[in-house]
């Protein structure tokens, strides 16, 4: 059996499928880009798992501060920087919407209705947004 | 048309049935353990996916997390040391495939593809003392990095990205986080659109330049000692700028150590 497979293994054919396993994927994915509307210097691509679309899709950040510190479990946290490690692990979403919402997760589990949120948002076109809202 | 099925399979045939020496899969097969080792006991002990999961509500339990993680964590170790790597290799495969159920980072897409050929590689033994191993599964690695190289540069050439409003944002989003992690120079450059625009276009060219390197690397065996040091060149110019410029360590590492391992014949 065991000798029967490192025939296998050995043949054209494995290594034939192989690189089926291996190509047919990843062309999917590559091709669901074009699919999905991305045209070379015209659109953006969106996110498609194993098209290698890192730094490809069009994003916008934002920082998140509460003043005064929450609360969440042990940890105080005056900023989302603030519950993870800043290099390689750093919490991130692509679109402000992701900030509000983890602002408010924040201030529902641990602020109070007087906790002041700030969000400074880095948008496309060079553009920066700032907005500071209570808790409540 | 037949004459060219008849010669391409003879091709195909010719080529699996080549030889390298595996030194330097060895050499990979234990930086790329090494590399991913370290993320994944930091990861693990300092909960940083576990995090993810909590804060952008994704499914999956921290048990199952902290399971596959202390899976991967073991698999690496038997990598790193030599023992049955390819078993090893497939069970990375396997835990980092579960671990993007719930997690979808390119970073470990990369993992799991990378670990899957590192499964067909015959790694075992010593650098000290290589072995001539079946070539196919090393060529297939520098291909699947060349077209991750290529599709990647592919998908930058868009507008947000060439325009340089995406660098804009994540420069600017590192400055607002880490105030004096770039000097003044470059945080003036890069608070610009047209500096990041100037960026965005070096990295299209340089990683579009790499893609088609390392693809000419399997099309010319004859030139593979120039080519490895030209894509050694760019590999390091990309992955250089990205972990400092952008944040990004592991992946670039590992990524590095792959073209310049296994480029050199």
């Amino acid at each position: 059996m065991l000798k029967k497979l490192k025939q296998f293994y050995n043949s054209p054919l494995f290594v034939f499928l192989f690189i089926l396993l291996l190509v047919v994927p990843q062309l999917y994915a590559f091709a669901l880009q074009f699919a999905e509307g991305f045209v070379p210097f015209k659109h953006e691509p969106e996110r498609v798992h194993l098209s290698w679309d890192m730094f490809s899709t069009k994003i916008e950040r934002c920082t998140l501060n509460w003043y005064p510190a929450i609360t969440l479990g042990t940890e105080r946290l005056s900023s989302l920087r603030d519950a993870s490690l800043p290099l390689e692990w750093d919490l991130t979403f692509d679109a402000p919407l992701g900030y509000r919402y983890v602002a408010d997760l924040g201030c529902h589990a641990g602020g109070t209705p007087s906790t002041k949120v700030n969000i400074k948002c880095f948008l496309q076109g060079g553009k920066i947004f700032n907005d500071e809202f209570l808790c409540n | 048309m037949m004459n060219f099925f008849v010669t391409s399979s003879l091709e195909f045939r010719k080529w699996t049935e080549k030889t390298t020496s595996n030194k330097f899969l060895i050499y990979f097969r234990i930086a790329f353990a090494s590399i991913w080792l370290v993320y994944d006991l930091i990861d693990a002990s300092t909960s940083e996916t576990l995090k993810f999961i909590w804060f952008y509500r994704l499914p999956g339990t921290s048990n199952i997390i902290l399971g596959l993680q202390i899976l991967l964590i073991i698999f690496e170790f038997a990598l790193l040391l030599g023992w049955r790597p390819r078993a090893a290799a497939f069970g990375a495969f396997l835990a980092r495939s579960c671990l993007c159920h719930f997690v979808t980072l390119n970073d470990f897409f990369y993992f799991s593809v990378m670990a899957l050929l590192l499964s067909i590689c015959d790694t075992s033994g010593s650098p000290r003392k290589p072995r001539e191993v079946l070539a196919w599964p090393r060529d297939l690695l520098i291909l699947q990095t060349g077209w991750i190289y290529f599709a990647s540069a592919i998908l930058k050439m868009n507008p947000a990205f060439l325009s340089g409003s995406d660098l804009f944002v994540r420069h600017n989003y590192e400055i607002s986080i880490l105030p004096f992690y770039y000097p003044e120079f470059y945080r003036s450059f890069v608070s610009t659109l047209w500096g990041n625009s100037i960026l965005s276009w070096g990295a299209v060219v340089f990683e579009l330049s790499l893609g088609l390197t390392l693809f000419c690397w399997f099309l010319f065996p004859k030139q593979r000692m120039k080519l490895h040091y030209f894509a050694l060149a760019l590999a390091i110019a990309i992955h250089v700028y990205a972990a400092y410029g952008l944040n990004v360590f592991f992946f670039g590492a590992s990524m590095v150590a792959q073209v310049v391992l296994l480029s050199k014949e």
